[in-house]
């Protein structure tokens, strides 16, 4: 097999958590792209809808799930619709998570702060379990963590401890599930997607001035087909012996 | 551009040190089998020689280039040969390395301590300032560290500090470089090339079951060249266009 072939996700089938729309759509044209069958999950029945019927004009093969990740039936039942519809599960990205709440730590009302870690946190374990199990044949999970699991972040330590957790999540159910399905974390830095730019009150005529407040060494902010390209590493058979890890891809902060 | 174009190489000019066996052979083919032209580069002639032809016997295109990687003239030499010979250098592969020492720092001598850091440390910091003055147009950098860097190894504590440089220089070159050329390390895990099973103290093939197990490797195998020729590739293609000063573990698991 040449070394290229060994980037291809033909044969695999996908689910993308939080598929509807930026980072999630990104990554899932991008396992498209590269062979996969992809099922989509969000809540917004449209989002969906939308991004599988542009993988299917493209000539993928792409299925839509309207999908609550904050419901574990409702996880259970995205898995089972990949194994009806396309045969079988071998990648799963959890993708799904964000936080509505922004202020300090001492400021996050309890419903607040549950609410970001059963969208954060609780979801990436349900989700894995619900997934790996029908993964007999082994697989390839990915969590989108982010660069605020890292380091402080005023204003998002919710969502911080949330990321940080599911690095370590990560780090345990690669060695719980090795050999047969691998398990690695990619965390992005700055991506200004529809979400990010809604979070911080901006929208693109205050991307110059973020980007200058960012200073992200690579000078440009990250898109979500960064996301995708390391997504399709993680997922193909080129990473093989990787599990377990943590990929920054952050323009090099 | 679809997402599997991202991983190729083609255009491409890259150099590997250590390209001779083991891991930097398995690095070379990989960035050919992508579509760089590739320049092997190490001490021993015959090595490069041998590995630069399978490459062109496969339609490859590849030059060896005998090089001492502590001596910074040769390094000099060695980046200036690409682009004489392919008209431009893009790929850095800081692979060479190594320590034929092992034992415990009190007992190491000052010479097995300094040839450690001349062929580990300085020869990546001088082989990177020799190419990145001829990556006008741009480039990538990746140098292979270890997991040594990472975590106590007695007996090979001079190794494990000289790859902890080896990291630290990623991150600050790939600040210092940003945004034109993109500095990244890989941190192998066990891959029994013949080098580290003498490091280990297999002498052959039959021992490699048994320390695969007494290692725990939790995908329960060894590591191949091919595994860290992949992720070269994925680090040096535009499928990493936004990665730089990041150190990523091959270790199948550890």
């Amino acid at each position: 097999m040449g070394i290229l072939d060994q980037y291809r996700l033909d044969g695999q089938v996908a689910v993308v958590t939080g598929g509807g729309r930026g980072i999630g759509e990104g990554i899932a044209h991008a396992l498209s792209e590269a062979g996969a069958s992809v099922v989509l999950a969000a809540r917004r029945k449209d989002d969906v809808d939308k991004v599988a019927a542009d993988i299917r004009a493209k000539g993928g093969k792409a299925l839509a799930v309207p999908t609550d990740v904050t419901n574990s039936q409702s996880l259970d039942a995205l898995a089972q619709a990949a194994v009806d519809n396309f045969g079988k599960l071998s990648i799963w990205v959890n993708n799904a998570g964000g936080s509505t709440y922004m202020g300090p730590l001492t400021g996050a009302s309890p419903g607040a702060w549950q609410h970001c870690m059963d969208t954060n946190l609780t979801s990436v374990w349900e989700g894995t379990v619900a997934a790996v199990k029908r993964m007999a044949d082994g697989g390839a999970v990915i969590n989108i963590s982010s660069r605020a699991a890292r380091g402080p972040v005023p204003g998002s330590g919710h969502y911080g401890a949330a990321k940080a957790a599911v690095n370590s999540l990560t780090e345990t159910f690669a060695r719980e599930l090795a050999p047969r399905v691998r398990v690695n974390a990619i965390e992005p830095a700055w991506i200004p997607t529809e979400v990010v730019m809604n979070a911080l009150g901006i929208d693109e005529s205050g991307l110059p001035a973020l980007l200058e407040k960012a200073k992200i060494p690579a000078g440009r902010f990250g898109t979500p087909m960064d996301i995708g390209a390391a997504v399709v590493y993680l997922s193909a058979p080129a990473s093989a012996w990787i599990t377990g890890q943590i990929w920054p891809v952050t323009g090099g902060l | 551009m679809g997402v599997l174009d991202q991983y190729r190489l083609d255009g491409q000019v890259a150099v590997v040190t250590g390209g001779g066996r083991g891991l930097g052979e398995g690095i070379a083919h990989a960035l050919s089998d992508a579509g760089a032209a590739v320049v092997v580069a190490a001490r021993r002639g015959a090595e490069v020689d041998k590995v630069a032809a399978d490459i062109n016997a496969k339609g490859g295109r590849a030059i060896a280039v005998p090089t001492d990687v502590t001596n910074s003239q040769a390094l000099e030499a060695l980046a200036q040969a690409a682009v004489d010979t392919f008209g431009k250098l893009t790929i850095l592969v800081n692979n060479a390395g190594g320590s034929r020492a092992m034992g415990p720092l009190t007992e190491l001598s000052s010479k097995d301590w300094q040839d450690c850091l001349d062929l580990n440390v300085t020869a990546v910091w001088a082989a990177t300032v020799a190419a990145v003055k001829r990556m006008t147009g741009g480039g990538s950098i990746v140098n292979i560290s270890s997991l040594v860097a990472r975590g106590p190894i007695p007996g090979s504590g001079h190794y494990g500090a000289a790859k902890a440089a080896v990291n630290s220089l990623t991150e600050t070159f790939a600040r210092e470089l940003a945004p034109n050329i993109r500095v990244n390390a890989i941190m192998p895990g066990y891959i029994p090339t013949e080098v580290m099973m003498a490091a280990l103290g297999v002498t052959d093939e039959s021992g490699l079951p048994a320390l695969a197990k007494q290692l725990a490797i939790p995908m329960g195998t060894f590591g191949k060249p091919q595994d860290i020729g992949a992720a070269v590739v994925y680090l040096c293609s535009p499928a990493s266009g936004w990665v730089t000063g990041q150190m990523l573990p091959v270790t199948g698991g550890h």
